[in-house]
C-alpha cells in the first residue's frame, strides 16, 4: 500500500513537473497597441503587437493556445466551445509555434488570421484600456492575462524583466519587440573584476572563504554524525554476547584456521595474486551454507 | 600519349598537394614529437598512462597536416567531422561530469568521514588555485581567461577541462594538456616540496587508523554532501551532482550494477574519447604560442603552491592538536585532487621516514576532499565570471 502511494506520489511530481515545462510557462512580456513606426509583419504592414516569452529554460509549443480580449470569457459558467468561439487559436501543425526556453514569440493583433499563424483575429483598441489574456489549449485553463492601460503611438507596455517583472510604460525609442526587455549596457562581470579587482586579491578571498565555509559546515555535520554513529558501533561492540546454545561447529585448532577458512584464505591469494576473477556476490564468508561450491564438493565425495 | 602522361602527372601533383608532407609545417612537427614524448612518458615511466596515452596520441592525430580548404572534413574543428562530434562532450562540457560520476563510484569516502577535519586540509591546497589567479592576473590574462588557467592547481583534469570550455575554451587546449602533464608529474613536483617544509621528526608523526565507518554513514554523505556544496555552490552541481551521485551509486549496496558500469565502462569510454580530443584540440597554429608558455608556467607554480598549502596548514593546524592527535604535516599534499596518487606520495614519504609508519589511509581523507574542494573552487570562479 506504501509502495503504491510513494509511486502514485512521484508519479504526480513527475507529470505536474512535465507540465511546469509546457505553454504554462509562456508569460505576455510586452503589448503594443497603436503602431505607425515600430516593427511591420512580413507583408510591410504595421499594426498591434503582443509578445510572449517563455519563462522557463526548457522550449514550450504555443500550438492550440488561445488568444482573446474578449472578457466575457471569465464567465466560468461558460462551456468550453462557447468561451472557445470568443477567442483566437494558435493553429497546430507548424514548427513555427515551438519556442525555446527563455525566447519570445511575437503576433501581430490585424484580424487577419489568414496571413499567417501570427495574425490573430482581434485587433487592440487606440487610446484606450486593452485586457488581454492567453489559454490553454483546454480554452479553460487561464495561462496568464494583463491588462495594458491606454497607451501613446508607438509606446508599449512592457514587464521590467522578461515573463517576471513589473509592468510598465515603455517609450517609443526603447521598445523591444520580440527581444529581451532588459538591454544591458555597461560593462561585464569580467570587465568589472578587471576593474574593481586588478590582482585578484579580492576574488582569492572570496573564493577560498566560500570553498573553506563549504568544506568547514561539511566538517562540522560529519564530526555531530560521526560522534552518533562511533557511540553506535562501540556500544553495538561492547553489548555482552548473548549467552546462546553453543556453537554448531567448534574450531578445529586452538588459534589456528580450520580447514574451511584456509581454503577460503588459499582463494582468495591465489585470486589475488593471479589476477583471477570471476562473478561472485562480493561476500566471501567462512560460514557454513549451501553454495554452488559446497554442492560440488559434496557430488565429488559422494562419487 | 604526352597528355596521358600530363594527366597522370597533374593528378599525382594534385595528390601531393594534399598529402601531409606537402602541408607540414615546423609547428606540425614540433607537436607530433611533442605527442611521441607524452605516448613515452606513459609508456616507459608509467607516468598517467591511462590519460597520457590518448592525449599523446590526440596529439599526433590533431597535428596531421592536411589541406584545410580540401573540405575534407576531417578537422577537429571542421563542422560535422568526426572529431568535431566526439569534440562536442568538451567543447559543451559534458565529459567531465561524467569522468567525476565515475570517479565518485571509485572513490571510497571511508577515511575522511571518518576524520571530517581533513576537509580543511582540502580546502586550504586550493589556495593553489587562487594563487595561481592572481599570477595569470600579472602575466596580463583576463580574468575569465586566468580563472580558466588557474584551476588548473586543483589538480583536476576534468575540472580543468569543465570550468575552462566556460571560461576560456580559446585556451582549453593548452590548460588540459598542462594539467594532465602536471598530474602526470605529481610525484616529481610535490616530494621535494614536501620535505622542504617538514622536519624529521614531523615526519615521524604517527597517526591513528581511521575509525570504522558505518554503511548509513557511508549513504548519508553523498546526500549531505550534495545538499551542502550544491546550495552553497549552485554553479559546480554538474560536477558535485555526478560525483556524489557516483558514490551514492557505489555504497548504496543495492545498485552494485549501475557502480561498476560508472567506474568501470563508462569512465574507460569517457576517458578515451576525452583525452583523444583533447589531445587533438592542441593543433598547433593554437598551441604553439606565448600563451602556451604562460600556462604552462602558472600551472607549475599553481601545483607547488597548492601542495605547500596543504603541508603548511596541517603544521598550521597542529599548533592547536594535542599531543598524540597530532597530524602527519606529508598528508597535506594530498589536499589536491590527484587521487590516489598524492595520498600515495603522502604514504611514500612517510615511509621513508619510517617504514612502519603507514599514512595512506590518513592520506585520502584530504585527497577526497581535494576532489570536492577543486570542484566547490571551480563552481565558485564559473558563479562569480560568468
Amino acid at each position: 500500500m506504501k509502495k503504491t502511494i510513494l509511486t502514485t506520489l512521484m508519479v504526480f511530481l513527475a507529470t505536474t513537473a512535465g507540465f511546469a515545462q509546457g505553454a504554462k510557462n509562456l508569460k505576455f512580456n510586452e503589448i503594443l497597441v497603436t503602431n505607425t513606426a515600430s516593427i511591420v509583419d512580413e507583408y510591410g504592414c504595421r499594426s498591434a503587437w503582443i509578445e510572449f516569452h517563455n519563462d522557463a529554460f526548457a522550449s514550450a509549443n504555443a500550438r492550440n493556445c488561445f488568444l482573446t480580449t474578449n472578457r466575457a470569457v471569465l464567465n466560468k459558467e461558460l462551456s468550453a466551445p462557447e468561451r472557445i468561439k470568443m477567442m483566437y487559436q494558435i493553429p497546430s501543425g507548424s514548427v513555427d509555434t515551438h519556442i525555446e526556453g527563455k525566447q519570445k514569440m511575437l503576433f501581430f493583433a490585424d484580424e487577419l488570421p489568414k496571413r499567417g499563424i501570427f495574425h490573430t483575429n482581434f485587433t487592440l483598441k487606440d487610446s484606450t484600456e486593452n485586457w488581454i489574456a492567453l489559454y490553454d489549449a483546454n480554452g479553460t485553463t487561464l495561462l496568464d492575462s494583463v491588462t495594458v492601460p491606454a497607451l501613446g503611438e508607438n509606446q508599449s507596455w512592457a514587464r521590467a524583466k522578461d515573463g517576471v517583472g513589473e509592468w510598465r510604460i515603455v517609450t517609443a525609442d526603447n521598445v523591444t519587440p520580440a527581444a529581451t526587455n532588459i538591454v544591458e549596457q555597461g560593462e561585464g562581470k569580467v570587465a568589472k573584476f578587471k576593474r574593481m579587482d586588478s590582482l585578484g586579491l579580492g576574488m582569492t578571498v572570496m573564493c577560498m572563504a566560500v570553498v573553506f565555509s563549504a568544506l568547514a559546515i561539511l566538517w562540522w555535520l560529519f564530526a555531530i554524525i560521526g560522534k552518533i554513529f562511533a557511540s553506535t558501533i562501540s556500544s553495538t561492540k561492547k553489548a555482552p554476547a548473548p549467552k546462546a546454545a553453543p556453537a554448531p561447529e567448534a574450531p578445529a585448532t586452538k588459534g589456528d584456521a580450520n580447514d574451511e577458512e584456509m581454503a577460503a584464505i588459499c582463494m582468495a591469494l591465489h585470486e589475488h595474486f593471479g589476477n583471477v576473477h570471476d562473478e561472485e556476490s562480493d561476500i566471501l564468508t567462512i560460514n557454513g551454507g549451501e553454495s554452488s561450491w559446497r554442492m560440488l564438493t559434496r557430488t565429488h565425495a559422494n562419487n | 600519349m604526352n597528355d596521358f602522361f600530363n594527366f597522370i602527372g597533374n593528378n599525382l601533383v594534385d595528390f601531393w598537394q594534399y598529402t601531409g608532407f606537402a602541408n607540414a609545417t615546423v609547428g606540425h612537427i614540433v607537436m607530433i614529437a611533442v605527442g611521441c614524448l607524452f605516448i613515452t612518458l606513459a609508456i616507459k615511466k608509467g607516468w598517467e598512462p591511462l590519460l597520457l596515452v590518448p592525449i599523446g596520441f590526440g596529439i599526433i592525430l590533431g597535428n596531421i597536416p592536411f589541406k584545410a580548404d580540401a573540405g575534407l572534413e576531417i578537422g577537429l574543428y571542421e563542422e560535422g567531422s568526426v572529431l568535431n562530434i566526439l569534440y562536442q562532450g568538451v567543447k559543451t562540457g559534458w565529459y567531465p561530469p561524467l569522468i567525476f560520476l565515475g570517479i565518485g563510484a571509485m572513490t571510497d569516502f571511508a577515511p575522511l568521514i571518518a576524520n571530517p577535519k581533513m576537509m580543511l586540509v582540502g580546502a586550504a591546497a586550493q589556495f593553489g588555485i587562487f594563487a595561481a589567479y592572481i599570477i595569470a592576473l600579472l602575466l596580463g590574462f583576463e580574468p575569465d581567461q586566468a580563472a580558466g588557467i588557474a584551476i588548473i592547481g586543483g589538480a583536476d583534469g576534468p575540472t580543468a577541462i569543465f570550468l575552462s570550455s566556460k571560461l576560456a575554451p580559446n585556451l582549453m587546449g593548452a590548460i588540459a594538456v598542462c594539467a594532465y602533464s602536471y598530474m602526470a608529474l605529481v610525484p616529481v613536483i610535490q616530494r621535494p616540496i614536501m620535505r622542504l617544509l617538514t622536519t624529521k621528526k614531523e615526519r615521524l608523526i604517527r597517526m591513528e587508523a581511521p575509525r570504522q565507518v558505518s554503511q548509513t554513514e557511508k549513504i548519508i554523505f553523498p546526500i549531505v554532501g550534495l545538499l551542502l556544496t550544491a546550495f552553497i555552490v549552485p554553479s559546480g552541481l554538474p560536477l558535485l551532482g555526478m560525483l556524489f551521485f557516483g558514490n551514492l551509486l557505489n555504497v548504496s549496496g543495492v545498485t552494485g550494477r549501475l557502480a561498476e558500469a560508472a567506474k568501470g565502462p563508462l569512465i574507460n569510454c569517457i576517458t578515451i574519447l576525452l583525452g583523444l580530443t583533447v589531445g587533438a584540440s592542441t593543433q598547433a597554429s593554437e598551441f604553439l604560442t606565448p600563451s602556451t608558455l604562460k600556462i604552462l608556467l602558472v600551472g607549475i607554480t599553481a601545483f607547488v603552491i597548492a601542495t605547500a598549502s596543504g603541508v603548511l596548514f596541517v603544521k598550521f593546524m597542529n599548533l592547536f592538536l594535542p599531543k598524540g592527535k597530532k597530524i602527519n604535516p606529508l598528508i597535506g599534499n594530498a589536499g589536491v585532487s590527484a587521487v590516489p596518487m598524492a595520498a600515495r606520495i603522502s604514504h611514500d614519504e612517510g615511509q621513508k621516514a619510517d617504514p612502519t609508519n603507514y599514512l595512506l589511509m590518513n592520506a585520502m581523507g584530504p585527497n577526497v576532499a581535494g576532489v570536492i574542494g577543486s570542484a566547490c573552487a571551480a563552481g565558485v570562479l564559473l558563479g562569480f565570471l560568468i
